[in-house]
């Protein structure tokens, strides 16, 4: 058993996830990366490696943030951003108090179907006008050309994680590059053998158990098969400029002559140290493309926008980077189809699917982190069955019985098990596991598990806290917007 | 994992979360080889005495051993129905497994006394030496040493050829 490693094609951050994951199972871990550098489509160019590729967030209640956090793994984060918000509609640029309030009786709306168009079925629950809105509104959180086209639910869900706690919203500061940084720290203290400029083929792919975390048309050319998901078109303007007349630092422009939303994001703002050098600025800006539209014709209209929202940029241009980036931004869900129809981890023969494109629940580069640990967790076990063929026998720890763990030994906890009927599906919450979930706010630690069963879905929670009596009541009483499950 | 058994000693329910998931499927493998089918049980108990006694372990670094020494002695109990057997007084088995034909090992497992199970998963499952697996048990070496030479050649082949 001692030296069989699991290999780990691609060093993103999906491959990095990954590699974790299985060295902290205690596996010997061989990371394989094609180019000369870790982090994938999370590093910007060969010069300016911390200028992202684009305007790249992260959600401090996502996966990511999450996975981070539970192994105190430390990247600096910066933001929210709130002041200086503004929308482009075709009256101008303000504060989107008027938007706002056109869209406020969507929070109520909690579901929607997986196989009406986006455009659709907002017609039909929030009128034309709104739904005109919301579709725009799509180009922010999927980086497509037309949003409303895709699956309703698909954009629902994200829409909500959005709309509903746009305070999550952080920036990674110095760039991506300090996540990925962070990762190849401490997967080389894992003990990860990281290989660079290694770029695998058909032949030379090692023995499994093997992670394949590269994007999918690589992943399909190295595993020989079909592997496709729909993605986005998108142009991406990167520029550097010598001066900041007090311009804003977000502008969505929802302009009547797109499908989607421009967004300009003006990086400084958020983190001054974005662009790397003294005194300058830093704005990047990104637009979902149809197929067909070039570099020019894309970045010309993002140009648009720039010239309303950002006067006087064009004379302040230090530098810029203008190109088309195409599936690099996760995959989006059709019509009819969900995160589960998307090519899966498990490819057989003890091959593995990591990345933001395949069967896994998230958003955006959450997408990648839930893959990635759920690649390097079975990879892990297909270790353990190779070298123990046919294998010693093994207890899985359920969400459950982690939960009546977490009750026994956490200080005054209470364990509750309620069975909700009528639901049918256990929500992805997060990489622990699905239908796992712990969080802490205002010193109340929560932990919820959900299992699918007869009759509904089952819900365990536990709650515990070091507070008084009267204070717990009232915060085990905040709400908490994220169900543990579908109807 | 140092870091994080300090963190999960200080009563961080992060760290003690994460701790369950970097343990689980190791201590389940444990103690399923040795409890079979109350493996989950002995799991579970396991991973309660680890995160309830944590604050006495003094050196991290032994963690490892702390936690294999707190899961071999749960799925014992768990095997035996709460009565404490120690490996010298366990009779030997009346009918030999028949390691040759043994199609599975948990078939195998399931053919020797719990106490015997825990003899081959220190030694083989976990590669500690003999001496190592004595004192972790409060064993004598020789009756480990006899409990493993019957054992050792057809097994060790059946799972070398895996």
């Amino acid at each position: 058993m001692n030296e069989r490693p699991i290999h780990v094609v691609g060093g993103g951050i999906a491959g990095l996830v990954a590699a974790i994951t299985a060295a902290e199972g205690g596996a010997p871990v061989v990371l394989h990366e094609g180019g000369a550098r870790l982090g994938g489509r999370a590093v910007g160019s060969a010069e300016r490696p911390w200028v992202n590729l684009g305007p790249h967030v992260v959600f401090t209640d996502g996966a990511l943030v999450r996975w981070l956090r539970q192994r105190r793994i430390d990247v600096p984060l910066c933001g929210p951003m709130v002041r200086g918000v503004r929308m482009l509609d075709d009256r101008g640029a303000r504060f989107p108090f008027r938007q706002g309030l056109q869209l406020l009786p969507t929070i109520l709306r909690r579901e929607a179907p997986v196989d009406e168009t986006f455009r659709a079925w907002a017609e039909n629950t929030f009128g034309d006008a709104s739904a005109d809105l919301l579709c725009r509104l799509g180009g922010l959180i999927t980086y497509h050309h037309d949003p409303g086209a895709l699956s309703a639910r698909f954009m629902w869900d994200r829409y909500r994680r959005t709309a509903l706690s746009p305070d999550r919203v952080r920036w990674v500061a110095g760039g991506w590059v300090s996540l990925v940084d962070a990762l190849a720290e401490r997967a080389r203290t894992l003990g990860v053998r990281i290989e660079l400029d290694d770029r695998l083929t058909p032949e030379s792919l090692p023995d499994a158990p093997t992670v394949v975390a590269t994007k999918l048309s690589g992943a399909g050319r190295l595993l020989e098969r079909d592997l496709s998901w729909p993605g986005a078109r998108t142009a991406l303007l990167d520029v550097a400029t010598t001066a900041d007349p007090g311009w804003p630092a977000v502008i969505a422009d929802v302009r009547s002559d797109l499908a989607t939303c421009c967004m300009i994001e003006r990086e400084t703002a958020a983190d001054p140290a974005a662009l790397g050098e003294e005194g300058g600025h830093l704005i990047q800006a990104q637009l979902g493309v149809a197929p067909g539209v070039g570099v020019a014709e894309g970045v010309s209209r993002i140009e648009d926008g720039l010239d309303v929202g950002f006067p006087g940029w064009r004379e302040a241009v230090g530098w810029r980077r203008a190109q088309i980036v195409v599936d690099g931004t996760g995959a989006v869900d059709p019509p009819g189809t969900t995160w589960r129809d998307r090519p899966s981890v498990e490819q057989g023969d003890d091959v593995f699917l990591a990345g933001d494109a395949v069967a896994a629940p998230g958003f955006l580069s959450e997408v990648s982190v839930n893959s990635a640990v759920q690649a390097g967790r079975l990879a892990l076990d297909a270790r353990r069955r190779r070298a123990f063929a046919p294998g010693w026998p093994t207890a899985e720890l359920t969400p459950e019985r982690r939960l009546a763990v977490l009750a026994a030994v956490l200080p005054s906890a209470e364990l509750t098990t309620t069975t909700v009927p009528g639901a049918d599906e256990v929500a992805p919450v997060d990489e622990t596991g699905p239908g796992y979930r712990i969080e802490r706010r205002a010193g109340v630690t929560r932990a919820t598990a959900a299992t699918a069963g007869k009759g509904g879905v089952r819900v365990t929670r536990v709650v515990a806290s070091a507070l008084p009596g009267v204070a717990r009541a009232a915060v085990e009483r905040l709400p908490v917007w994220r169900r543990p499950f579908r109807r | 994992m140092e870091n994080q058994v300090r963190a999960a000693q200080g009563g961080d329910p992060f760290a003690m979360d994460a701790l369950l998931t970097e343990l689980a499927p190791w201590v389940g493998r444990l103690c399923s080889s040795i409890a079979l089918d109350k493996g989950d049980d002995a799991m579970q108990e396991t991973l309660i005495s680890v995160l309830k006694n944590l604050p006495t372990l003094r050196e991290p670094a032994a963690f490892r051993g702390w936690v294999r020494r707190i899961a071999v002695r749960e799925a014992l109990r768990a095997a035996t129905g709460d009565r404490a057997i120690a490996v010298a007084e366990m009779p030997e088995v009346a009918v030999a497994p028949d390691f040759e034909t043994a199609v599975d090992i948990r078939d195998t497992l399931t053919k020797l006394p719990p106490s015997r199970r825990a003899v081959l998963v220190l030694r083989y499952l976990e590669d500690l030496s003999e001496h190592e697996v004595a004192e972790l048990l409060g064993t004598p070496e020789g009756t480990v040493k006899s409990g493993l030479h019957r054992a050792r050649e057809s097994f060790r082949e059946h799972w070398r050829e895996a």
